[in-house]
């Protein structure tokens, strides 16, 4: 039963991620994410890791998505579904990529060779992870709030509009600035 | 015993380092003059409280191995910041430090008013400190590196008046043909290296350890390969034979670097290497006869390029590289001592002839300055009569040319007579002793006869400039004249610390002390020649040695005979000579046309080489294989268009082509 | 109910770090009270902040701490390379002050970032568990996104910020696979009990998870410091990014990633030593190759060298293969070294570049030894240096590197590695060619020296040529350093 409901979330998480690839309206691709975060939460439940699932479904379905609609909406980018679909060089090595990982883990299922060190599954009450979370990986926590504070000093700072100049118009076409090699004969 | 030896290079280091950062803000000639003395002073200094403290020594302890500190370690490989004491290394530094100070004195009144006044005197000091690392140097790479320090200094110097091309050429010159000795010296010292560590499994760089380890090596064979690489390093840096061409054109350079680094220092050493190396060099028979042979050689050819040479520095020149190729012909002679005693007192007399005539050239430049003349202040033909003029400069000029002309009683004398019987008396060359003698004995006659030419030239007879530049003529300033003076007073007396035995027993059984000095470097050298000599060590009577000494002074005297008779009494005869003989004239006015037959065969050749490599090489490989590195990469099944293109995907199509080849290999195999 | 006891934990290991990280967070806070034209204080207190960290991090020299359960350690290796962390940030604080001002780009919030890249390095060094590791390099690079991109009205800067970040966000997903897959492997990310598993096992590569977890962990590290086939962001980001942020990079991430992959490599897999020095000896002769060969034909000098920067990976790749305590001391050495001459050059590039057009060309440097002496020779030097030519810390550096490779009997290797030293030999006397032999086209009157930068250079030369000359009193605390971890 467990199994047959994992092999039909696993399907439902992959094509709404390849759809929210290949879509071009971008509300809908969002849309087509929610639907897989929710398989993949629906999974995490599965393997007895409640917290991660419900974590999952708040912060990347909620949180994350929502946002990202929004601002979808409120920027108001026109029609892009109209616009030209990405040349297969742009995103071959991306496919490519993603073939390599789903071989290596055929791989490393096939092969048998490996027991997994990780501990048989089971449900992990809340506390033990704080626990966890908090005694063994303080400095993790500490630093990813660090990295946070300033990746969005980051992005506040690039984002920020010089004063002097403001309004710049977005250059449209797409120019290569730089990089090509010189090929002087 | 000796910790502080570390101060001699330091203090010239540090001369630089002030003179080089702040030179340029002190703008004060005297301050930065004096800086650059004063460093070479310490040094001296120094130098002498060392050289006291080995003679306390009993002889046989007279060596010392002063470890700095570890310069880098790995493995078998081992090479110290480490300086060797030893009665060599002491004698060496004692040149270089005095008569390096008396260089730099004068150098202060030389180059009063020029431009880059600190930069001259940085560079000076470099080149004291990377002199002073060479002859230190307890290893191979630490006197590789001050090899090569003392080369970077003499191309700076050479090329110091860069504006003047003829310096930039020069400065060319002398670095290609030094690239030809140094590729020697490396070759040497890596084939020695590893030849010891492989066979004996003795992996040093170190000159005791090596010499302590000398006895397991064989006679000839890849011995005589290791000398004759380390003696093309010597012909490079000592101007011999072949690779002598660039000493004369290195006179572009100011006069006090042609005393400092092309006469006294510098020149000298690849005959030093050979000193410091003598156990290795034992070892080939064959080496010390090539040594030998292209030390004669050179010391009868430049002799004789130098008769008929106009420019008064370049007449010094080829007699520099004459007089070196004397201490050669005692290297290869086996006569270790003699050689290092003819470096001595040939510092002495050649520096001192040098400065004289940067002293007359000085005065000669100014003089037709005043007058707006474009003459040539170094032609000889303009000069003459500066005798009146120049009182003190011409005594001690004529003091040091009566030392290198070989006059009893002069240090010249004593050394290159050493030299010459060594030359002819020692068992090693059987037959051709005598033809080395021979060539010796008309060189030494060459360079008396030159040397007067051109002392009567310079010094006596009309001025040939116009009389109103005569007026301003001039003796030089005493920071000018004390140095001159100097260097006189030991070109006189520096030969007497080494008189001949034979002249020892004469008065009284005086001995040797120079030779008895350097004793403790060269006795097992010694030993070990005796016994494997070639031909047995032949008995000559005391007679013999005798005449040969009367033959050179006469010949020496005949040299200077002629010289008189052509430049005082009758000063027609040279013109007649070279109107009778005009194609002989010629051959010897253009040095045997040497510079024209190495241009024909080594520079046009090595020029259509380079336009080759630039127009083939550059342009068809380098630019060929980064375009066909692209182009590979383009056709590979046409995925990746430019490798380089500046789009993001492009460059993911790398990543991602690594990560699929490595995991496929691994996963894979 | 009982309650989750917080365990006391010893914060020495990462005093630094805490400190950095409170000074970046309060120099943003003083930042918004600094008005715009003064934004230099902001540096200085910075400069003055490295300082007191690297007194910190020398006050601990030579203890052994753990800290939060193993995930952070306090040993001599990381306290060296927390040293060129520091040394480059220090640096390139220097030379940003000058540079910035005149691209009219000196906004407060460069030094913090700064600081905060320096935070993640240290982490990355310092770090035991892979997941301290990976947030150490996360933390790096995601201030460097920014720093690359720091000059936001220039197009070429933006550029290399989005390049930097899309690629950078790539090899991140390598990185972390691998870290999942080691951890699938073996049930921990502890670097310790990675080695315990791995030491077990009979025959350690043949455990497939383990040795993807491995190379690809390899191939994220090979990015981060620029090695072939993962090298295509450098001379793109290299060349548009800010110079004195170029200097930053060229150095402190390359180092950084050097540090957790010894540290990755030598004792978690120390047992498949034998894999990855394969790897890795095709990954130098790769990196040392392309690096040179690209560099040959390169006009713009700070493209030329982001190539030779990858050069420069690939001998430290060199010793990496070796494997042995003399090649990864040469590593640490080499790239303390590195960390001198190449921010030195840089310094001398950011001087040579003139308002609006910072990103010179190599004859852009004619005639320059004739108007600028001492900085032509301060120049010489590095160029010198980074040649490999003695008397001069590179020398020493490349010595060590080949040795290591020649101990282990990667005679070809060695080989190789002195052939491209040669090749490389020709580029950088180029620019020597055009600043002493050729007639100056330039005046150079807009060049001005400030202090910050003339102490900058004056550190490099003076670390360039000490480490040539006197290598020992460096390169002893390497080797200390590398034998305990």
């Amino acid at each position: 039963m467990e199994q047959i409901i994992f092999y039909i979330l696993a399907a439902v998480a992959v094509i709404g991620t390849v759809l929210a690839i290949s879509e071009k309206h971008p509300v809908h691709a969002i849309l087509y994410l929610v639907t897989s975060l929710f398989a993949v939460a629906v999974v995490f439940y599965l393997l007895m890791a409640p917290l991660v699932a419900v974590f999952e479904v708040i912060l990347y379905a909620g949180a994350i998505m929502v946002l990202f609609l929004f601002v979808i909406m409120m920027l108001d980018l026109g029609h892009p579904e109209k616009g030209f679909s990405p040349h297969w060089r742009e995103w071959l090595p991306a496919l490519l990529l993603s073939l390599v990982s789903i071989a290596s883990l055929v791989m490393v299922i096939v092969s048998r060779h490996s027991q997994l060190a990780v501990p048989a599954a089971q449900s992990i009450p809340i506390r033990e992870v704080s626990r966890r979370l908090f005694q063994g990986h303080g400095v993790a926590v500490e630093l990813i709030s660090l990295q946070l504070l300033f990746a969005l000093v980051g992005a506040l700072y690039l984002g920020k509009q010089q004063a002097s100049s403001p309004g710049l118009p977005p250059s449209s076409a797409p120019e290569r600035v730089s990089g090509s090699e010189e090929k002087s004969p | 015993m000796f910790d502080n030896v570390w101060l001699i290079p330091l203090f010239p280091l540090l001369g630089f380092l002030i003179n080089g950062l702040l030179g340029k803000k002190i703008k004060n000639e005297t301050v930065i003059g004096g800086i650059g003395a004063f460093a070479v002073l310490c040094s001296f200094a120094v130098s002498c409280m060392t050289i006291l403290k080995l003679l306390s020594l009993p002889g046989e302890e007279r060596l010392a191995n002063v470890k700095v500190f570890t310069w880098m370690t790995c493995g078998n490989f081992n090479a110290d910041i480490a300086f060797l004491i030893d009665p060599l290394s002491c004698v060496m530094i004692m040149i270089v430090t005095g008569v390096g100070f008396l260089i730099h004195i004068y150098s202060i009144g030389y180059m009063h008013g020029e431009e880059g006044f600190y930069r001259f005197f940085a560079y000076l000091n470099l080149f004291m400190f990377s002199m002073l690392l060479l002859v230190l140097g307890n290893n191979l790479l630490l006197m590789f590196v001050g090899w090569e320090g003392v080369g970077l200094c003499s191309y700076l110097l050479i090329g110091y008046y860069f504006h003047k091309k003829s310096a930039g050429d020069a400065g060319k010159k002398a670095f290609v043909m030094n690239r030809v000795g140094d590729f020697g010296f490396l070759l040497g010292a890596f084939t020695l290296y590893w030849f010891m560590g492989h066979n004996f499994n003795v992996w040093t760089i170190q000159f005791t350890e090596l010499g302590k380890n000398a006895h397991l090596l064989p006679t000839g064979g890849v011995v005589t390969v290791i000398t004759l690489c380390f003696f093309l390093g010597a012909t490079g840096k000592s101007a011999q034979i072949p690779l002598y061409t660039w000493l004369p054109d290195a006179m572009e350079g100011p006069t006090p670097v042609s005393a400092l680094i092309h006469a006294a220092t510098m020149v000298t050493a690849g005959v030093y290497m050979i000193g410091r190396m003598n156990f290795l060099f034992i070892r080939s028979p064959e080496t010390l006869m090539v040594i030998a042979v292209i030390g004669a050689c050179t010391a009868l050819f430049a002799a004789t390029i130098g008769t008929a040479q106009n420019d008064i520095k370049r007449v010094l020149a080829y007699s520099t590289v004459s007089q070196l190729g004397y201490m050669f012909l005692a290297m290869g002679s086996g006569a270790f001592a003699a050689g290092i005693f003819h470096l001595m007192t040939h510092a002495f007399f050649k520096a001192c002839l040098f400065l004289g005539s940067g002293a007359v050239i000085h005065s000669m430049h100014h003089a037709l300055h005043h007058v707006h003349s474009h003459d040539d202040a170094q032609d000889m033909r303009n000069m003459g009569g500066l005798k009146s003029k120049m009182p003190l400069t011409f005594l001690t000029f004529l003091l040091a040319t009566i030392a290198i002309a070989g006059i009893p009683g002069f240090s010249g004398f004593f050394s290159k007579d050493e030299i010459l019987w060594q030359a002819f008396a020692n068992p090693h060359h059987g037959q051709l002793n005598y033809l080395l003698w021979g060539m010796g004995a008309v060189a030494a006659g060459l360079t008396a006869f030159y040397m007067f030419r051109l002392v009567f030239m310079t010094f006596f007879g009309e001025c040939r400039i116009t009389p109103k530049a005569k007026d301003h003529l001039h003796e030089s300033p005493m920071v000018i004249v004390i140095p001159l003076i100097v260097l006189a007073g030991l070109s006189v007396v520096g030969g007497y610390i080494g008189i001949p035995k034979l002249l020892g027993d004469l008065f009284g059984g005086i001995p040797n002390y120079f030779e008895h000095y350097l004793e403790p470097v060269f006795r097992l050298s010694e030993e070990y020649m005796a016994e494997h000599a070639a031909h047995g060590v032949a008995h000559h009577s005391v007679a013999l040695e005798w005449g040969l000494m009367g033959t050179s002074v006469v010949i020496a005297l005949i040299g200077i005979g002629i010289a008189f008779a052509l430049y005082v009494v009758n000063t027609s005869i040279p013109a007649k000579f070279t109107a009778t003989f005009p194609a002989l004239h010629r051959a010897v006015y253009n040095k045997w046309y040497i510079d024209e037959l190495y241009d024909y065969v080594f520079v046009n050749p090595c020029k259509a080489l380079g336009r080759f490599l630039w127009k083939g090489f550059d342009v068809v490989v380098v630019d060929g294989v980064v375009n066909g590195v692209a182009k590979v990469v383009m056709s590979f099944g046409g995925i990746i268009r430019y490798m380089q293109s500046g789009f993001v995907y492009d460059y993911s199509w790398s990543m991602a082509f690594g990560v699929v080849v490595i995991l496929g290999y691994y996963l894979f195999k | 109910m009982d309650m989750i006891t917080i365990p006391a934990v010893n914060m020495t290991p990462i005093m630094p770090e805490i400190f950095l990280s409170v000074l970046a967070m309060a120099l943003l806070l003083i930042n918004v009270f600094v008005p715009s034209g003064q934004k230099s204080y902001i540096g200085y207190i910075s400069f003055i902040g490295v300082i007191a960290a690297a007194v910190l991090v020398g006050t601990g020299w030579g203890m052994h701490v753990e800290s939060f359960n193993g995930a952070v350690v306090q040993d001599n290796f990381a306290s060296f390379f927390k040293m060129i962390f520091l040394l480059a940030a220090g640096l390139a604080i220097l030379i940003s002050d000058q540079y910035m001002v005149r691209e009219e780009c000196n906004h407060g919030e460069l030094y913090p970032l700064i600081l905060f890249t320096v935070v993640g390095m240290m982490l990355m060094a310092a770090g035991t568990d892979l997941m301290t590791i990976f947030l150490g390099l996360e933390v790096m690079s995601v201030s460097l996104y920014v720093l690359a991109g720091f000059n936001r009205e220039n197009r070429k800067s933006n550029e290399a910020g989005l390049k930097y970040f899309l690629l950078g966000a790539f090899s991140t997903g390598f990185l972390l696979y691998g870290m999942a897959l080691t951890y699938g492997a073996t049930g921990s990310t502890r670097i310790a009990d990675i080695a315990t598993f791995a030491a077990q096992q009979s025959l350690p590569s043949s455990n497939v998870m383990l040795l993807a977890g491995m190379l690809l962990m390899i191939t994220g590290f090979a990015f981060k410091v620029a090695a072939a086939p993962f090298h295509m962001w450098t001379p793109d980001v290299y060349e548009g990014a800010p110079t004195p942020m170029t200097a930053f990079m060229s150095a402190g991430p390359k180092a950084a990633g050097f540090a957790a992959a010894l540290r990755i490599l030598l004792v978690s897999f120390s047992t498949m030593q034998a894999d990855w020095s394969q790897l890795f000896w095709v990954l130098a002769v790769l990196t040392m190759t392309v690096g040179n060969i690209t560099a040959l034909r390169q006009d713009n000098i700070k493209r030329m060298l982001a190539y030779s920067s990858i050069a420069h990976a690939g001998y430290c790749l060199v010793g990496f293969t070796a494997g042995n305590p003399t090649g990864t001391a040469g590593i640490m050495f080499y790239m303390l070294s590195y960390t001198f001459m190449n921010i030195g050059a840089f310094a001398i590039i950011v001087l040579v570049g003139k308002k609006g057009e910072p990103n010179g060309n190599v004859m852009d440097f004619a005639g320059f030894g004739f108007k600028h002496p001492a900085l032509a020779v301060a120049m010489s030097i590095f160029l010198f240096s980074l040649a490999g030519m003695p008397p001069t810390a590179g020398f020493i550096g490349k010595f060590y590197l080949f040795s290591g490779a020649i101990q282990k009997g990667y005679i070809w290797l060695a080989v190789i590695g002195v052939l491209n030293s040669a090749a490389s030999v020709y580029y950088y006397l180029r620019v020597m060619v055009y600043m002493y032999m050729k007639e100056p086209t330039e005046e150079f009157d807009w060049l001005q020296v400030s202090a910050p930068i003339a102490l900058s250079l004056l550190i490099s030369v003076t670390g360039t040529l000490v480490l040539g000359v006197v290598p020992s009193i460096v390169l002893q605390y390497a080797q200390e350093a590398i034998k305990l971890i």
